[in-house]
């Protein structure tokens, strides 16, 4: 299974991914747009990702919109399963929890700091770990 | 106010003036059998449901019944389960549901879970292709006949299927008109919007009283307005 990481921090990223890389193989991009470009590029290599991790607050292309723009090119593709997504972010307001669900799809929405039993914990409820 | 209630205000202000609506859409367009386009309509609610109760403290059974119900539904959109009325009843009970539990656990923190297992019980079984009505069901209804009144002692748990609706009808048809009725609910669990409907049909001709409704029921017969044709009372002397 192929999973992506986006985080603008480079403590996130190397915790995610010491936490995934038993589980998936990972790519791992620092902003929105690069996860909308490295989303596509996954497609169009007929290898997409199962998992992507985005994070909300993040340069150039936040984590909502990325994830938006990602859910829009689906619908465009007809693609009938769409990517799981966990958000993971340090905001918790309930408008932003609320839009991660409704208005993107996320699957999940982690709260950091992102420990290890929480992301296996959401990883099993989405199917994407038995335990 | 904590980050906790203040979710949780915001949530139910959004199903309030937003999923609620979306999803009375999408219970009407399964009502007439346009599945398809029910269970589009009713996926985005219920997969922000599903997804923000599953992160609100004491709310998580709702989540756990949520993805139940969604998962019922994508099986039925992709034909894995049939689409015929028992199913559809079953689905739109499901969805009605939902609420209900939010509602119960927002004012109580608990919530009615003999009628989620059997809800669930009854979702799984319909996966693995175990459809119709149980042989307790079969006979919903038994009647009274006083000088003053008819009264309808329904017996069925659960009331949805069209062969119990079609024992129902043929009951009232019996009747001359001007009747007064009352529908007695002491026994059952839950029943779909069809069985008001078709009681209120008779509403013109009868005067037609509801008593001893569980919430469940209560849901239904309010969330549908048929307060405008039928009475609620508070039991049968009031009625009488």
């Amino acid at each position: 299974m192929r999973a992506l990481i986006a985080e603008d921090e480079f403590v996130g990223r190397k915790l995610l991914s010491t936490f995934l890389s038993p589980l998936f193989k990972i790519d791992i991009v620092v902003n929105g747009q690069e996860a909308v470009d490295a989303y596509k590029m996954a497609y169009e290599e007929s290898s997409p990702y199962d998992l992507i991790l985005m994070d909300i607050m993040m340069p150039e292309v936040d984590g909502l919109t990325a994830l938006a723009e990602i859910r829009k090119f689906e619908k465009d593709k007809n693609i009938a399963k769409p990517t799981k997504a966990i958000m993971t972010t340090a905001l918790d307001d309930a408008k932003t929890v609320i839009r991660s669900f409704h208005d993107v799809e996320a699957s999940a929405y982690i709260v950091k700091p992102v420990v290890r039993e929480k992301l296996y914990d959401e990883l099993e409820k989405i199917g994407l770990l038995q335990k | 106010m904590s980050d906790d209630d203040s979710l949780i205000e915001e949530f139910f202000s959004e199903v309030n003036d937003k999923y609620y609506p979306q999803v009375l859409e999408g219970i009407d367009l399964l009502d007439e059998q346009c599945i398809e386009e029910g269970i589009e309509v009713l996926s985005r609610p219920l997969h922000t449901i599903k997804g923000v109760t599953g992160f609100m403290s004491g709310f998580e059974p709702a989540s756990t019944f949520t993805h139940k119900v969604e998962s019922f539904l994508k099986k039925m959109q992709a034909g894995e389960i049939e689409r015929k009325l028992p199913q559809i009843a079953l689905a739109i009970e499901s969805v009605n549901s939902i609420f209900m539990i939010i509602e119960q656990l927002r004012e109580s923190g608990s919530f009615d879970k003999d009628l989620t297992d059997d809800i669930e019980a009854r979702l799984s079984g319909e996966g693995e292709g175990n459809a119709g009505i149980g042989p307790e069901s079969a006979i919903p209804i038994e009647t009274q006949s006083l000088p003053e009144a008819e009264i309808f002692i329904l017996k069925a748990k659960r009331l949805y299927h069209p062969d119990q609706l079609q024992v129902v009808r043929e009951a009232l048809d019996k009747l001359d008109d001007n009747k007064r009725i009352l529908f007695d609910f002491e026994a059952t669990t839950s029943v779909g919007s069809s069985l008001f409907e078709l009681i209120a049909s008779f509403s013109d001709t009868h005067e037609i009283g509801i008593t001893a409704m569980n919430s469940h029921c209560t849901g239904t017969f309010y969330s549908w307005g048929f307060e405008k044709h039928l009475t609620v009372y508070k039991n049968k002397d009031t009625f009488l």
